[in-house]
Order: C-alpha cells, then sequence, then structure tokens
C-alpha cells in the first residue's frame, strides 16, 4: 500500500470525535416525560358487630308485677367513616309478638346517641345514633332490651334480625 | 341504530355507576335477638303434691320400695328421703329457685309431705 493510500484510511478515524460531539450536546441539556397521577379518596362507611347478644328470656316466677324485663349488653359495634353528619339506623324483619317490646341502644363517642329505642315494629329503620362525624368509634356497648306485659301468655323462643345501617 | 344502542349502553353504565356510589356511602350489620316468656304454672297445693309424687319415683334408697300411690305419699318418710339433687329438682320444678335455700332446709327437717306442703306454700 502506498504513503498515500494510508493517510487515506485515517480520515475516517479522524472524523469519528467530530461526528460524536454535535450528538452529545442535545443530551447535556435534559430530557422530560409528563405523567397525570390520579388520585381520590372514596366515601368510606363501615360498621360491624361482634356477635350476637344472649338470650332474652323472662322467667317470671313470682308473678305480679306490671312489666317485666330483661336486658343484654353482651355485643359491641364498631364503625368507622370519613363522611359527615352520618347516623345509624336500625330496624327489625318482622314485629314483635303482641304485648312485648324491644329496645336497643347504642353508646357513641363520635355521634349523640337516641337512647333506649323502640324498635319492636321498626320494619323501617328508626334513628339510635345521630350527627356522627368523621372518625371512627371502636367497641361501642349495644344494649338490648326485652320487655312483656303482665297479661302475656307464655312465648317460646323466637328470634329476630336487627340490622344496624351506618348511612348519610 | 348504533347511536341508540351507544347511548343506551352509557344509560346503563352510568345507572350502574350511580348504584355503585350510593353502596359505597352506607354499610350494614346484623345480629339476631333470641327472646321468650315463661309463665310457670302458678304452684298451687296440687301441683306440689304432683311434683313430690314426680320425684318420689325417683329416689332410689332408703323409698325405693314405697309406693307412691295416693294412699301412701303422705308417709313420713318419704319426704327424708330426697337428697339435695333431687330437692333442687323439687324445687325447679315448683319454680321456686328463689326460695329454694329456704325450702331446702324445711325439706331437710320436715318429716311429712304434708308439712312441705304447707311450708312451699306459705
Amino acid at each position: 500500500m502506498s504513503r498515500g493510500a494510508q493517510k487515506l484510511h485515517f480520515i475516517p478515524l479522524l472524523l469519528i470525535p467530530l461526528l460524536l460531539i454535535p450528538l452529545r450536546l442535545p443530551a447535556q441539556n435534559g430530557s422530560s416525560v409528563n405523567q397525570i397521577v390520579t388520585v381520590e379518596v372514596k366515601p368510606i362507611t363501615i360498621i360491624a358487630v361482634n356477635g350476637n347478644p344472649g338470650a332474652l328470656n323472662i322467667i317470671d316466677a313470682l308473678g305480679g308485677t306490671d312489666e317485666l324485663s330483661v336486658s343484654d349488653q353482651n355485643t359491641r359495634y364498631s364503625m368507622v367513616t370519613n363522611l359527615d353528619n352520618m347516623k345509624i339506623v336500625a330496624s327489625v324483619n318482622d314485629p314483635m309478638p303482641a304485648g312485648t317490646r324491644l329496645m336497643i341502644r347504642l353508646e357513641s363517642t363520635s355521634g349523640e346517641s337516641n337512647g333506649e329505642v323502640d324498635i319492636s315494629s321498626a320494619r323501617t329503620p328508626v334513628n339510635v345514633v345521630s350527627g356522627i362525624g368523621r372518625g371512627s368509634d371502636l367497641n361501642q356497648t349495644i344494649t338490648y332490651t326485652f320487655a312483656a306485659d303482665a297479661n302475656v301468655s307464655e312465648i317460646s323462643a323466637q328470634s329476630r334480625v336487627i340490622t344496624l345501617t351506618l348511612t348519610e | 341504530m348504533k347511536r341508540l344502542l351507544h347511548l343506551a349502553g352509557a344509560l346503563v353504565l352510568s345507572s350502574l355507576c350511580v348504584t355503585l356510589a350510593f353502596a359505597q356511602r352506607s354499610s350494614s350489620a346484623s345480629q339476631v335477638v333470641t327472646f321468650s316468656v315463661h309463665r310457670p304454672t302458678p304452684v298451687t297445693p296440687a301441683v306440689i303434691e304432683n311434683a313430690l309424687a314426680k320425684h318420689m319415683h325417683q329416689v332410689s334408697e332408703p323409698a325405693a320400695s314405697v309406693d307412691p300411690s295416693p294412699t301412701n305419699r303422705f308417709q313420713p318418710k318419704l319426704s327424708v328421703a330426697l337428697d339435695s339433687h333431687r330437692r333442687r329438682n323439687l324445687a325447679h320444678d315448683l319454680a321456686l329457685a328463689e326460695d329454694f335455700e329456704a325450702a331446702k332446709n324445711e325439706l331437710t327437717h320436715t318429716k311429712t309431705q304434708r308439712e312441705v306442703v304447707l311450708t312451699v306454700t306459705d
């Protein structure tokens, strides 16, 4: 190979750095991409109970009383919500027998308890706690009271389903 | 026709969304309440005698051989043969659970069932 031809081979090698310089310049200016993140807090309303109350049995051993009643305070409820001005309503699946009454009372620290509420015929829900604000209420006592007039004859064991609903 | 179908689909979807939105704004929990009213039969001399006769049948010693027929029911040894378990059953049958302690003592020292009847009814 002649000396002139060898010089011609070096020319492309010398050009390579020159080609890289313009390529590196835009990379030094930075690169950006955009993403859109959508966030949302859904309404949260949760209520739960820890089982069923014990049997409410009226045993009139002595008689002579106008009305007898028994109570149970062995169950609790817990609730959480991120909404304002919520309430808890209670309903019964079937009315109570004539001459008997079923009352419910829910303790509350984040709302106002309506006290002892008669739900004997509450097929349509009735308020038991109102004005509940955002937050949680844990292990609050549920009190059931079953009462029977003196003139009520024997009633064999029956059951009712009580539904507590945390709602607006 | 295609636009109509799209519109109908959109309506169904939006109503479903509304339903879901409402469902998230309330929560329910249920409990089962069981109740009963028990009115015991009033305690009358006849009830007491029947209860005594019933428990006489269960006594093995020493009254097992005693005939609990009406003519023999009021023999003194029948009442003293009731042990504590049977006295408890008797008190239960008579719906006198609250007065059981007093009744038990009376039964222990009573020599005849006729006296028992008088004691319980008091």
